[in-house]
């Protein structure tokens, strides 16, 4: 460690100076080091997250609760490919903004005129991208070393250099013989690696990996199976059942430097759903809890080892992945947690030690309000209490719906505040599972059996909120309820202003304090990917990604009807609003 | 909503009654419930040796994912009741996908791609 210290020292320093100037016309060099600093540096966006700290907040106050009021349009920019809308989050480095759209494109773009400096599109597999749900999802980058990194539908990753947007290697890293999974979430930049989970919780086969990808050759350094990686996975898979269980950990997680540790979600396993009812722990498609399916991981950085873990939804009969949301960190009272939300509607918060194992829980607390699926989480334990078992057959009123009480996208941390903002979505589904035959083992095809339908929630129409509460105790301080719930990420700034892309177009910024509206404005089509701030030029921008179109969407014209049933599919941009 | 409210053993009733035979045997469920009853087998039931099609289960592992309700409400994917395709265009378009649909021609039987596009085009639109 003392090798990183030492650059660590350096990288601050450079941090520092590269604050007091500004932006700075020289290229900023941006490796392992600089990301354990990057929460320190408001002017760039280095990470998916924001930081390791996962806050999705940003020092700059240059807009704030005062003059939001008199945010405008600074740029747009098109891309050439936007099936399913814009879902990335963008990253800033010395005022030049790099974002992906669909199919695996990237764009770099003056942050402060939206000009093109370079576009790269990649040469997709279209059979093995098109075979899976989730195309033509691309959901982020992450740089360093130079290069632009992204993930592809068709298991690659790609290093782009990021002054020019040439190829600087290309690698296959996720083989899936005769199956169909791939990459869609952001890889994130931990020392000299690139780490990134595969998608395919709904597909069969082994074993929903985790890669750590040497970040300046490409070569694999590492790799952890979600499933069927280790005995006391496979023993929680009865009949072998592992080999068909999906997994994977298809978002973004981050990386404890303190513990030298990385954070992930995993997905849920397959089947979905299974038919074994009660019987769940003998019979059924996968008899058993299903490790690590519908966990969170803690891996040794260096090595990929387990180093510890929790189920927050053993044998997911629901599919409430884990592999939704962020990573907290967040120290109070000389104690270390990670927060971290559960697609069921669970807040998890974990002791940040991962000495123990499984991962100590210090509380858990229901974000959902119509749930039905559990009565509850014990808060001393995190296990579900008053499981709702799905059997062969039909189910009327279950909730929340196969989308979940919350999405992939994350929330926001403001250290002012002390408030976690965070989207929720209410609405339940009637569903008949039925008996699905396994596909081959390791086949990678999809393996689910059900149909459903979405639903309002009794008693009222679907809905959604932001709520502000304390990460740690879940006390609520605000709520604001939408009509329709919102998709995307959040941001807070010191400004005191949390900005709220809203599904129905509407790009709302709220006073962090209080909830309040404080400025809002049309973009025109829905959101469901990421916001930012950076500067450019000493001027302080909000980037917001927007389109409409994923599965979860999918649910908003039945349910809602307009705006949402003529809302394109194959539309999205990128906005940058400024102050005067 | 009926289909929903049924109970499990009119379920396992409809799935019994949707069991097809394979050799274009599927046939079109009722106006307005894809499920009905009042479908009937095409064929003899002892008739047939190929290996049967269960339509509804076919549908639930293949095509609930994008098409709620088998197929007769919008979500992600199109309400298929009512489609202006033809059976040959539902069929080009199971087996080759139209993105973002995968293309099912590798995981399918030709068979039961034909049957599938059978079922969706014998679902009526109640809107209609």
């Amino acid at each position: 460690m003392k090798h990183w210290s030492t650059q660590l020292t350096a990288s601050v320093k450079a941090l520092s100076v590269a604050a007091l100037i500004g932006t700075s016309s020289a290229a900023m060099a941006v490796d392992g080091n600089t990301l354990l600093n990057a929460d320190k540096d408001p002017n760039n966006w280095l990470t998916y997250h924001g930081s390791y700290k996962s806050w999705h907040y940003s020092d700059l106050g240059q807009i704030n609760a005062a003059n939001v009021k008199n945010l405008k349009v600074s740029w747009v920019h098109t891309p050439s490919a936007s099936k399913r809308g814009v879902q990335s989050f963008p990253l800033a480095v010395d005022g030049v903004l790099y974002y992906t759209s669909a199919s695996g494109q990237v764009w770099a773009l003056d942050g402060a005129t939206g000009e093109v400096k370079w576009k790269y599109s990649a040469k997709l597999d279209q059979e093995r991208s098109e075979g899976t749900f989730y195309n033509p999802y691309n959901r982020g980058i992450a740089i360093g070393y130079g290069n632009v990194y992204m993930g592809t539908t068709d298991g690659r990753v790609i290093a782009l250099d990021m002054n020019t947007g040439k190829v600087v290697w290309d690698k296959m890293i996720l083989t899936v013989e005769g199956g169909n999974k791939g990459f869609t979430g952001a890889p994130v930049l931990v020392k000299d690696m690139i780490v990134i989970g595969s998608n395919g919780g709904e597909l069969s086969g082994c074993c929903g990996p985790i890669f750590a990808v040497d970040a300046k050759t490409g070569e694999v350094r590492w790799q952890f199976d979600t499933i069927g990686g280790d005995e006391r996975s496979r023993a929680s898979w009865g009949n072998d059942s592992w080999k068909t269980g999906g997994g994977g950990g298809w978002m973004t997680g981050t990386y404890d430097a303190v513990t030298n540790s990385i954070w992930w979600g995993t997905a849920n396993p397959a089947p979905d759903y299974d038919w074994a009812g009660e019987d769940w722990k003998t019979g059924g498609a996968r008899p058993g809890d299903n490790l690590y399916s519908s966990s969170v991981v803690v891996l040794n950085a260096d090595t990929g080892e387990l180093k510890s873990w929790f189920q927050e939804m053993p044998h997911d009969a629901w599919d409430f992945d884990s592999a939704v949301g962020e990573f907290m960190s967040i120290e109070r009272g000389g104690k270390r947690y990670m927060v971290h939300p559960n697609k069921g509607g669970i807040m998890f918060v974990y002791n940040a030690d991962p000495s123990h194992a499984p991962l100590k829980v210090e509380n858990a607390y229901m974000t959902g309000k119509t749930f039905n699926y559990i009565k509850g989480v014990d808060a001393k334990t995190g296990q579900l209490i008053g499981r709702r078992e799905l059997p062969e057959g039909k189910h009327t009123n279950v909730c929340p719906a196969i989308d979940g009480a919350t999405s992939w996208n994350t929330g926001s941390y403001n250290p002012n505040t002390g408030l976690m903002y965070k989207v929720g979505q209410e609405w339940c589904f009637d569903i008949e599972v039925v008996k699905s035959d396994p596909p081959p083992a390791f086949s990678g095809q999809a393996y689910f059996g059900a149909s459903w339908t979405s639903t309002h929630p009794e008693g009222r129409k679907a809905f959604g909120y932001v709520t502000a509460r304390d990460p740690i105790t879940g006390t609520i301080k605000w709520e604001k309820e939408y009509k329709y719930p919102p998709l995307a990420s959040l941001l807070s700034t010191k400004g005191n202003v949390v900005f709220v892309p809203g599904a129905n177009g509407v790009f709302e910024a709220l006073d962090a304090r209080s909830g309040a509206t404080l400025w809002s404005h049309n973009n025109g089509i829905g959101h469901h990917g990421g916001v930012i701030t950076y500067t450019a030029k000493g001027k302080q921008y909000v980037a917001v990604v927007t389109g409409w179109g994923s599965h979860v969407a999918g649910n908003y014209c039945p349910l809602f009807g307009e705006p949402f049933c003529s809302m394109p599919t194959d539309a999205g941009q990128l906005l940058v609003f400024a102050l005067p | 909503m009926k289909v929903a409210t049924m109970t499990m053993r009119g379920c396992l009733l409809m799935l019994a009654s949707l069991t097809v035979g394979s050799a274009g045997g599927v046939h079109a469920a009722d106006a307005n419930n894809p499920a009905s009853e009042t479908a009937v087998p095409a064929e003899p039931a002892a008739a047939p040796e190929k290996p049967k099609i269960d339509i509804r289960k076919l549908f639930a592992t293949n095509c609930s994912w994008c098409h709620q309700d088998y197929g007769m409400k919008a979500a992600d994917g199109p309400k298929l009741a009512g489609t202006s395709l033809t059976e040959e265009q539902v069929i080009e378009q199971i087996s080759r996908g139209k993105s973002p649909m995968p293309g099912f021609r590798k995981t399918l039987s030709k068979e039961q791609i034909e049957a599938l596009a059978k079922y969706i085009k014998g679902l009526k639109d109640p809107a209609n």
